[in-house]
């Protein structure tokens, strides 16, 4: 048995999961531009810091009360794996509307760390997002990212690093 | 609640194209396709603009757009902004 | 709701109780598994039923008492609760400065969702990223260069060479580059027909994937998949069919209920034609546009019949559409390229092995007579819809693989071996025809062995039927396509 502590990478359908699991392992998971291009988990391993992690991409879900089949395929993941750190990965552009997931995700006594994706389009319509107080408000890391671009992606990593050598 | 109130609540089927409001409730049947909806931040007091009625109801909230069948846009309440 | 700050306290207070209750472990809070309990997770309750034996019926009680206190259902008491919490938080750290006109991206998309431009543009896109681009381009033109001009000039006259050389029995260079030769045959038909056709394809695929119009494609259709048992959601897994149903028949799983998946699973393995059936037989019409559109109104109506009846029969009410549409945006070509290179390798590594396999289990089967055994068995029905007997080998390869037994028909084509009426009808039957092996065992790994076993068998004999109806009208009516 190994003890390979784990990352699982969640969040609502299309808000850039996979192309940000791509990004932190290097192996390709399916990348499309609508709900549902994943439907079951992929694993793959990346080294943040000095810690060696196992990655997992899943499917996307809306809340914790999963409805349709790939749903339960997420939560089955965030139940059983035991996760050292969660990703919970939001559209920044709606922000409103996808916190409360991140609630459930805390409320569920995971350790979440938030990262505000698709920052590029939200600054393209207007939207500020202020991201120190959001992170006071939730009391859990916070990071904004570009995954396409890999923006963020650094201090995403090592918002991770602080808070697993913290946990 | 006022009479007024009511007056201004209306099923989103019964919107104009790209008349706006707020959603007053979505109902609840109990009806998986409505627990869905909810999931996916469908929910009273969120601002609602809706773009199309035909062939699907397409509507828009804060950044997202939603397509929707008939059944389901009738289940879903809105406040008239004037 | 002047209730409303009690029904708050009871329901806290009814979670707290529950949590109290709760004693096994869930990999996740107490309170959360509260929450869901409240909610009435069917998988949760299960689960807690058999962690928590003897507290279970007080649970139970605890939560039917709670739902009294309630004009709606908890979920969405619980749903408006977080969200008020996330309208709060949101308000307090988004500043916004909001453009008021519309982006270009929004009135294409506008565009894209209006039936009246919405339909022209669906047609453009099938026209030139389909017919064009992966009919004419990749099943035309470069087919044509890696067949003529590399096969059989170049490889072909080698290898043949080479083996003579090298093997002296004529029994065992048959295997290699004979007429169904694992060189001869199995490569060149993975190589030069199908892997330019399954390329061309999933690049025009991965394009319009990544633009976000699947989704508009969906809203635009829902009314008309309403109408067999499915709803616009089940455009994704039927368009991604057309690349390998396969795939596509795991993507059945994004659909809400096991109704809209079973219909989705039958229509892709009876009537959605993969790339490379679609590339071969776009080439197999070529230059008999009126038999094209028979093959197409027949296997469209064949579609749209099947789905119909089958939503008659199986039981279930009619599917909800809902869908988040996602915003247009321009493809990233390094997406594009590694998303195309991902599914042509994964798609070749399973067909590379089975054509070779299928190539030596034939030259197998000629040295015992199988072959011409089961050709024989074959030639009844192949007759029995019009085609020459040649036709059963084509056939026969269609067990192994749809697309296979498609090229087969490709080389019976080029042989000059079919009147206009017959192409059609062999068209028509094939795409029909049994799905591939890999896609049955998905089908039973995802709907089971009766259901996986039943679709198999219900579309061997009614490929032929519709095979047989199609070539009895086209004769009685005296057309010849
Ligand atoms: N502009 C922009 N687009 C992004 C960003 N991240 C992801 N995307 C795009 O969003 C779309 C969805 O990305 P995916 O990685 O497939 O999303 P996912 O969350 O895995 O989606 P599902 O598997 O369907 O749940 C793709 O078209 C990406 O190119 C970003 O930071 N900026
Ligand atoms: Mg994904």
């Amino acid at each position: 048995m190994s003890f390979i502590k784990k990352i699982a990478i969640v969040g609502s359908p299309n808000v850039g999961k996979s192309l940000l699991f791509n990004r932190l392992t290097g192996i390709y998971a399916v990348v499309s531009n609508y709900p549902g291009t994943t439907v079951d988990v992929t694993r793959g391993k990346a080294k943040i810091g000095e810690e060696e992690y196992e990655v997992i991409d899943t499917p996307g879900m809306y809340s914790l009360l999963p409805i349709t089949e790939e749903e339960r395929v997420a939560r089955k993941i965030l139940r059983e794996e035991k996760p050292s750190v969660v990703i919970h990965i939001i559209d920044a552009k709606n922000l409103e509307r996808m916190l409360p997931l991140t609630f459930q995700l805390i409320e569920a006594g995971l350790p979440v760390v938030l990262a505000l994706n698709i920052i590029d389009e939200a600054e393209k319509i207007g939207l500020a997002i202020d991201l120190p107080l959001l992170e006071k408000e939730l009391k859990i890391p916070v990071a904004g990212t570009v995954s396409t671009t890999g923006r963020g992606i650094d201090a995403l990593k090592g918002r991770i690093k602080e808070y697993a050598r913290s946990r | 609640m006022q009479i007024k109130d009511i007056a201004e609540i209306l099923p989103l089927v019964e919107l104009k194209c790209g008349q706006k409001g707020k959603i007053a409730s979505v109902h609840t049947k109990n009806h998986e396709a409505l627990k869905k909806l909810m999931a996916m931040g469908i929910l009273p007091g969120i601002k609602i603009n809706l773009i199309q009625k035909f062939p699907s109801y397409v509507f828009q909230l804060g950044q997202s757009q939603y397509a929707v069948d008939k059944e389901l846009a009738e289940c879903i309440l809105v406040r008239i902004s004037t | 709701m002047p209730e409303a700050d009690d029904t708050g306290d009871i329901l806290e207070i009814s979670l707290e109780r529950i949590e109290n209750l709760l004693k096994g472990d869930y990999g996740i809070s107490r309170r959360s598994v509260g929450l869901l309990l409240l909610q009435e997770d069917r998988e949760i309750i299960t689960l807690v039923k058999n962690h928590e034996p003897e507290s279970f019926n007080r649970i139970k009680e605890i939560i039917d008492r709670t739902k009294t206190h309630y004009r709606e259902p908890l979920s969405y008491i619980i749903a408006l609760d977080r969200q008020q919490e996330a309208s709060r938080i949101a308000g307090e750290v988004i500043a916004h400065a909001p453009k008021t006109s519309l982006s270009l991206k929004e009135k294409i998309s506008r565009m894209m969702i209006n039936p009246i431009s919405g339909i022209p543009i669906m047609l453009l896109i099938l026209y030139y990223g389909i017919y064009k681009f992966v009919g004419e381009f990749g099943a035309g033109t470069v087919v044509d260069f890696i067949e003529t001009d590399i096969f059989e000039k170049i490889i072909n006259p080698r290898v043949t060479q080479l083996f003579a050389s090298v093997i002296p029995w004529q029994v065992f260079r048959e295997l290699f580059v004979g007429e169904y030769g694992v060189i001869t045959l199995g490569v060149r038909y993975a190589v030069a027909l199908i892997l330019p056709i399954v390329t061309t394809f999933f690049i025009a695929f991965a394009v319009i994937e990544d633009t976000g119009y699947l989704p508009r494609l969906a809203l635009l259709i829902d009314r008309v998949f309403k109408k067999i048992g499915l709803s616009g959601r089940a455009v994704i897994p039927m368009v991604l069919g057309l690349g390998c149903d396969t795939m596509a028949t795991m993507v059945t799983r994004t659909l809400p209920t096991i109704r809209e998946r079973v219909i989705a699973t039958i229509l892709l393995a009876l009537a959605i034609p993969c790339s490379a059936q679609l590339g071969v037989i776009l080439a197999l019409l070529e230059g008999h546009s009126l038999g094209l559109w028979v093959w197409l109104g027949v296997v469209g109506l064949v579609f749209l019949l099947v789905g119909f009846l089958s939503s008659k029969i199986l039981p279930g009410g009619s599917p909800s559409f809902y869908m988040e549409i996602p915003p247009l945006r321009l493809p990233k070509l390094s997406n594009v390229f590694i998303k195309t290179a991902t599914r042509v390798k994964w798609y070749f590594t399973e067909i590379f092995p089975m054509f070779i396999f299928a190539s030596v289990l034939i030259w197998a089967g000629q040295l015992t007579g199988l072959f011409g055994l089961f050709t024989n068995i074959l030639e009844y029905p192949v007759r029995w819809i019009g085609l020459p007997d040649k036709a059963a080998v084509a056939f026969l390869f269609g067990f192994f693989r749809r697309d296979y037994g498609a090229a087969g028909l490709y080389d019976l084509k080029k042989a000059g071996l079919f009147s206009g009426n017959q192409l059609v009808v062999a068209a028509i039957t094939l795409t029909l025809f049994l799905p591939c092996i890999a896609q049955f065992l998905m089908n039973v790994k995802e709907r089971g062995w009766k259901t996986g076993l039943a679709i198999s068998v219900f579309i061997l004999f009614f490929s032929f039927s519709v095979g047989f109806a199609v070539n009895l009208l086209l004769n009685i009516m005296g057309i010849s396509l």
